[in-house]
Formats: C-alpha cells, sequence, structure tokens
C-alpha cells in the first residue's frame, strides 16, 4: 500500500520530469476517492513563464498548480492536470 | 512556518476545518486510528503530531457546523465493537468551546453556495478574528485572497512530505 510520503514523492518527481526548472515545490491538497481506487495530489511550484529577461525588475516566475491522479494500487501517475483555483 | 521550536499560534483563536478537526480527534485518542479511519487516511502520524505542536497553546473553537459534519462522518467508525469515532467527539466537545452563527446567516454568506455551511462556518470565524486551519484547497484560496489568517496545513507538512 502506497504512504502519504510514496503519493507525495511520485507526484513530485513526475512534476520535475516534465518541468525541471520547477522550484520551490509546495504540497497544496491531497484527496482519496470515494472508491479508494485514485487519490488526487495537488501541487504548486514557481516556474518560468517567460524566457530569461535582460530586464531583473520584470517578474518571469509565478506560482502554478498541477493536480496529479495517481492509481492507489500501483502508484502509477494517471493524469496531470493544471488545477484550477476555484 | 517552522512548528518545531516555536509556538506560532499561541494565545490565539485558531478554528480548524472539518478534515483537520477529524485529525485531532482521532489522533487525539490513539495515533493508531489515523490510518484506520477512512477519512484521516490522507494524513499520517507525524501530521497528527505537528498539528498538535501548532494549535499548542491556542484557544481552539469550532462552529456545531463543523462539529455536526464530523459526527455525520465518525458514527460509521467502530473498533473493537465500540462506536470509537463518536467517542472521540464527545471527548472534544466535553472541552472545545464553539461560536454559533445562525443558519439563516451563513447561507447568506458569500462562500455559502461555493463551499456549503460547514465552509461559510469557517470563514464566518475567521471574519471574527480567528486563524482558520485547513488542508482544502479552493477554501485555503478563498480565505487568503480575502486577507483572512488562514494556514494551509499542507504548505506545513509538505516540509517534511516533500
Amino acid at each position: 500500500m502506497l504512504t502519504i510520503n510514496d503519493l507525495v514523492e511520485t507526484a513530485a518527481k513526475y512534476l520535475k520530469s516534465f518541468f525541471p526548472d520547477s522550484d520551490s515545490i509546495q504540497l497544496e491538497e491531497i484527496e482519496l476517492t470515494d472508491d479508494n481506487k485514485y487519490w488526487f495530489v495537488t501541487l504548486s511550484y514557481e516556474g518560468s513563464d517567460i524566457p530569461t529577461s535582460t530586464n531583473l525588475w520584470l517578474a518571469n516566475r509565478s506560482r502554478k498548480y498541477k493536480i496529479f491522479k495517481i492509481d492507489a494500487k500501483s502508484g502509477e501517475v494517471r493524469s496531470m492536470k493544471i488545477r484550477d483555483m476555484k | 512556518m517552522s512548528v518545531k521550536n516555536e509556538v506560532p499560534l499561541k494565545n490565539k483563536l485558531v478554528t480548524l476545518d472539518c478534515n483537520v478537526f477529524l485529525l485531532y480527534l482521532v489522533g487525539n485518542l490513539d495515533k493508531k486510528h489515523i490510518s484506520l479511519f477512512k477519512r484521516t487516511q490522507i494524513f499520517t502520524e507525524e501530521d497528527f503530531e505537528i498539528l498538535s505542536l501548532l494549535i499548542k497553546g491556542s484557544q481552539l473553537m469550532i462552529s456545531p457546523n463543523v462539529a455536526t459534519e464530523a459526527s455525520n462522518l465518525l458514527e460509521s467508525y467502530t473498533f473493537d465493537k465500540e462506536k470509537t469515532g463518536l467517542i472521540a467527539l464527545q471527548n472534544a466537545c466535553q472541552l472545545i468551546p464553539e461560536m454559533y452563527e445562525s443558519s439563516k446567516r451563513l447561507s447568506n454568506h458569500e462562500t455559502f453556495f461555493k463551499y456549503g455551511l460547514s465552509d461559510a462556518s469557517i470563514a464566518n470565524l475567521c471574519q471574527a478574528g480567528a486563524v482558520a486551519i485547513t488542508v482544502d484547497f479552493p477554501l485555503y484560496g478563498f480565505l487568503s485572497s480575502k486577507n483572512l489568517k488562514v494556514i494551509n496545513f499542507n504548505h506545513i507538512r509538505g516540509a517534511y512530505l516533500l
């Protein structure tokens, strides 16, 4: 059985594999579906919005939110989607 | 926020969302129940220890709406043929003060149609000056957007889970 630590680590590794520059990763939410089949883990991170600017005053990083659907049995990530703030 | 070497919420009015309240109730009874009760399986025993440190010295307060929601979820939890979940709630109800607000007023609260009565009661307590501790991402987003005092407990957990 997956532990909470396994779940969060799985989601963070998956995120890093797609967005290697993701920084300041933060855990936002963990949910287990009513049928116990899937976990949903929401992570936020700082990532680049635009290519590195020479204008230092121009903010080029912002916090983004992703939700991961993880198979509760296998621990496999089934999806990664943008998490809506609503 | 580091909680191991400080008491960040000392003397502050604190309220908990239902999931965090369940962790507090079940963990106080016996930490082994955290992984046994479905609703607290999103937490670890360490989470309970950190939560206990976080609210140490604070004035904990809940709304009757959160207590009722907790009761609905806890009533099915039995252990050794005992109503373990409800025993945990009964223990807490003897000690934790409540602040009541009418359903009439809460159902007119701006949070009601998005989050329901229980979360509206948390927002109401926040507006009365309480610090809310939640693991509900949308509720956290709403309360923080209103500059209310709210802690996403997952941010603290992330320090040792990530």
